[in-house]
């Protein structure tokens, strides 16, 4: 958890990842920072996100986030 | 007996969720017929609805819709069936083993997927743009003074097209991400096909969101079918008293670019954006009225599109379901895909959080606005059309790291209401002047336009005689812009969270009733039909 | 099952008084007079609401072909015949019916023309559910006459001044040579007419047999909108009602069109000198018909002599000749 949000403030830093929950729907990332953080995802916790799991609904909050790696993790 | 009727249909009369048939005679009569049939039998009745309008609309072409479906169906349970053998195969193997066979797997799901995706897509590339990609493969052989000349086939195209060809395409790439199942009801997904009010202009939707819907509709609730004519009442005052008005001058300026001066054509600009505007949305509102009736909750279109404050937040807001489209299966694959990632992770590293992945993004992105300028109609103008947004999202993206400096350093306020109007009617200008291209008949003539509004911005053309040139007169322009100014009002409301329609419903019968009857009164009064008017096509039909 | 009574109620009671609305409006949107101010299309054509009662004998129903191709008051001056066109153009049917039942309220015409060019022209279900209305709810159809409001004139009872100085024709005097190739070349071919048409032919037939007037087809000569195919089709439509049908198309030997100097838009309408030709033969046929009175000399039709001397002025002073 700690790592990812490193990734995140790497990203785009102002924003409080421990509680924020509409990252997406709040307008905090846009499509950009989407896809500079799936790469650097991919490349950290080794899995492929396809383009189908970028929903607001799986990037909405840190906790979500996690929540879709682990998910992908394990059906590797 | 003569049976060439079942081939014709009846034309185009009904693609008009405003015409006097469709109003007055089929959708009264199919929501008497759905009201009377039992419960368990409506949705059969309203798929039998469903393919009658469009056999109404595009005589055997229906069968077209049907195969459609059909293939859809079938590419479903194809997939759901590899999706199984991978499941069993898998099973078992050790962890090292899993990734290898998987992958083995997943490479022919992904054949049967692009063989899905490029038999529909295909299919509208032949029927809707042969005829431009091979007239201007002529042209070139032309240039080259080459005696050949490609054959141009002539095809009729079956009404909706680009509209269910996209939610075909989104069922298929959705089920092989097992993000549905895939359906074994062949006639639900039929209903989801061509379920009849969105099947001329959209909303796009996607099979997790209606088709369930669509096959437990029940019994017509009275607040529903309120609700719902009250929307469609709406709509039609945006599209009679507004679009339908305005079109002579639109028409007449667009028609002749020589002939009138800057002034003028600023003037068509903004009546078209105007007229497509409340067309489209207008339409949007009888489309999501009626479904409202059946108690089926369709995809908002349109979410106010111009209190944006930026071209690219617009386009989030105008035609949301197609965008959606876009940037579901077009933008985000793209951008995910291995080599675009790796195209991110390392221009990330050498220009940093903000250019990085503007890389892959603006590959995306160029992708995106092709599609959709194309999507829009077989013409350069519509290419012109997305390129030209392509570019003012792009730059925007680029400039944005240079704009927060100059901001701060001239204090300007980014939050404050007067720079957020600014950036509103900024991008309201940015808008019209893409419309004005969307709309010309060809990209010369768009260029001939918009620089005459440089070349030649006077207005002398105002005189008395102008207004008749143009084919409207002085009322004809006040009540339009009375009407926008209603429109906008209520917008203003919405945008601010507050619910026009739950707000009515709180008011006494009285009160209520007087608003309607307010409405339809000025419908019937200041309603362009009937006598002098010709009717107007829905815009957005024709894409 | 109480909350559904009690909503079909509501929806009842709120249909009640929408029609309600829809007809005062009606009553105040009707324009009250039929001046070319007051009712701006189509005026020429609403001239017979001015008549004075049971005065016109014979109606012409029709498109353009039919106010730029009969003159009522060169049959007047020939034969002492009433006539009027009640003609716009692209008019459809379902806008000839309305004619109809308008002109009967006030007239009894002996003799009804029908037009034939419109008789097999398309028009849509929407033309239909649209203005078929209009006849009980005239508010569909002068909505638009809110962008002329005064407001004294809104209450008023109509009250119908204005008379056409030509009986709802209207004179052309120049001259388009027509291109007469291909013109009415034999077939044996038959155009088609929708079922809608059809009802809508019967209908203004069955008026007429209703009110003892003569039905007749006819179809005036037009290069452009005539050819055999409409034609046979209209024979047989003539045959199935037991109608007169002339054909002046065809009748070349004995109304001699010149189709160099008698069309005023190469073979689309005729002008006046072509308008002349048909006016005589009609009035001829209308004469010999035995079923009209001559009404010159008659108190109560004075101004008839009035219009056509001052027609008779402007076609020597529009078209620059000696009237004959």
């Amino acid at each position: 958890m700690e790592r990812l949000i490193e990734i995140l403030e790497d990203i785009q830093p102002d924003v409080d990842y421990k509680n924020c929950t509409d990252l997406i729907d709040g307008h905090f990332l846009n499509s950009l920072d989407i896809i500079s953080l799936i790469a650097e995802l991919e490349d950290e916790y080794d899995i492929t996100i396809p383009a189908i799991e970028i929903i607001p609904d799986n990037f909405n909050s840190a906790e979500r986030i996690m929540k879709m790696i682990e998910r992908l993790q394990e059906e590797d | 007996m003569d049976l060439s009727f079942l081939l014709a249909g009846t034309g185009k009369t009904m693609t008009s969720f405003f015409s006097m048939t469709y109003l007055f005679a089929f959708l009264p009569v199919c929501l008497i017929v759905y009201a009377v049939t039992p419960k368990k039998a409506k949705k059969y009745v309203l798929l039998a609805e469903s393919l009658l309008f469009f056999w109404l609309v595009s005589g055997a072409l229906v069968l077209y819709l049907i195969l459609s479906a059909v293939s859809v169906f079938c590419f479903g349970l194809w997939l759901d069936k590899l999706q199984q053998k991978q499941k069993t195969a898998l099973k078992g193997l050790p962890k090292e083993e899993k990734k290898a066979a998987k992958q083995k797997h997943l490479r022919k799901q992904r054949a049967v997927l692009a063989l899905g995706v490029l038999i529909h897509i295909g299919m509208l590339l032949v029927l809707k743009y042969s005829e431009f990609f091979l007239g201007n493969i002529n042209s070139i052989l032309s240039a080259f003074n080459c005696p050949f000349r490609m054959y141009i086939p002539k095809f009729i195209m079956p009404v909706g097209i680009s509209f269910f060809t996209l939610q075909a395409v989104s069922y298929i790439t959705d089920v092989y991400h097992g993000l549905i199942a895939a359906d074994r009801n062949f006639p639900r997904i039929l209903l989801f096909m061509s379920f009849f009010p969105q099947i001329v202009e959209g909303p796009i939707c996607r099979y997790g969101q209606t088709a369930e819907q669509l096959w437990n509709v029940g019994q017509i609730k009275y607040r529903s079918l309120t609700f719902g004519l009250q929307r469609i009442l709406f709509g039609m005052m945006k599209k009679i008293v507004v679009a339908d008005r305005l079109d002579p001058l639109v028409k007449k300026v667009f028609d002749e670019p020589n002939s009138f001066d800057g002034g003028v054509i600023i003037l068509a600009a903004v009546c078209y954006t105007v007229q497509l505007y409340m067309d489209f949305s207008g339409s949007m509102d009888a489309v999501l009225g009626t479904a409202e009736i059946f108690g089926v909750k369709l995809p908002e279109n349109f979410q106010r599109p111009f209190f944006s404050r930026s071209v690219s937040e617009f386009w989030k807001r105008w035609h949301i379901t197609l965008g959606a489209w876009f940037k579901d299966y077009i933008f985000y694959p793209v951008t995910s895909s291995k080599r675009m990632k790796n195209l991110t992770s390392s221009a990330r590293k050498k220009l940093g959080n903000h250019y990085g992945p503007l890389a892959a993004g603006g590959i995306a992105l160029f992708c995106v606005w092709w599609c959709n300028g194309l999507w829009h109609g077989a013409g350069w103008n519509f290419i012109f059309f997305g390129m030209y947004h392509f570019v003012l999202i792009l730059s925007g993206n680029l400039i944005e790291p240079l704009v927060k400096p100059i901001n701060n350093k001239l204090h300007i306020k980014t939050d404050s209401a007067g720079y957020k109007v600014f950036q509103i009617i900024r991008t309201t200008i940015l808008v019209i002047i893409g419309e004005l291209f969307f709309r010309a008949n060809g990209i010369a003539s768009g260029m001939q336009l918009f620089g005459r509004i440089f070349s030649d911005l006077t207005f002398r053309s105002f005189d008395g005689g102008l207004l008749y040139r143009l084919g409207v007169d002085r009322y004809d322009l006040i009540i339009a812009a009375v009407t926008v100014v209603i429109v906008f009002i209520i917008s203003i409301l919405n945008e601010k969270c507050i619910s026009i329609r739950e707000a009515l419903e709180k008011k006494s019968l009285v009160f209520r009733w007087c608003i309607l009857y307010v409405l339809i009164l000025y419908i019937v009064v200041f309603g362009a039909y009937s006598f002098g008017y010709i009717p107007v096509d829905p815009m957005y039909a024709q894409f | 099952m109480l909350t559904t009574l009690k909503n079909t109620l509501k929806g009842i009671v709120f249909t009640v008084i929408l029609f309600a609305l829809l007809l005062l409006a009606s009553a105040v949107f009707i324009p009250k007079d039929n001046t070319k101010e007051v009712w701006k299309y189509d005026y020429t054509a609403n001239g017979f609401l001015a008549e004075p009662k049971d005065t016109i004998d014979v109606l012409f129903l029709g498109d353009s072909e039919v106010f730029s191709g009969v003159s009522p008051l060169r049959i007047w001056e020939k034969y002492g015949i009433t006539s009027y066109c009640c003609s716009t153009g692209k008019q459809r049917l379902w806008y000839t019916l309305e004619y109809l039942y308008q002109f009967l309220e006030n007239q009894s015409p002996k003799v009804i023309f029908l037009e034939t060019d419109l008789v097999l022209k398309y028009f849509s279900v929407d033309d239909l559910i649209l203005h078929a209305p209009e006849r009980y709810l005239p508010v569909l159809r002068y909505h638009d006459r809110w962008k002329q409001f005064s407001f004294t004139e809104l209450w008023q009872a109509p009250h119908y001044s204005y008379l056409d100085k030509y009986k709802g024709y209207h004179i052309y005097g120049d001259a388009n040579a027509a291109n007469t190739e291909k013109y009415m070349d034999e077939t044996n071919e038959s155009a088609n007419m929708s079922k809608m048409n059809q009802l809508y032919v019967d209908t203004i037939f069955d008026i007429c047999k209703r009110t003892g007037a003569k039905f007749v087809l006819y179809s005036t000569p037009s290069t452009k909108n005539w050819n055999m195919k409409k034609h046979n089709r209209t024979v047989t439509l003539a045959e199935k009602l037991g109608v007169d049908y002339i054909d002046f198309n065809l009748l070349q030997d004995e109304v001699k069109i010149d189709w160099d100097k008698d069309t005023h838009d190469k073979g689309d309408h005729l002008n006046y000198y072509g308008a002349v030709k048909v006016s005589d033969y009609l009035g001829k046929y209308l004469s010999e018909t035995g079923i009209l009175k001559n009404h010159k000399g008659e108190s109560g039709y004075g101004s008839w002599n009035t219009a056509f001397e001052a027609y008779k002025k402007d076609v020597e002073k529009k078209l620059n000749i000696k009237y004959e």
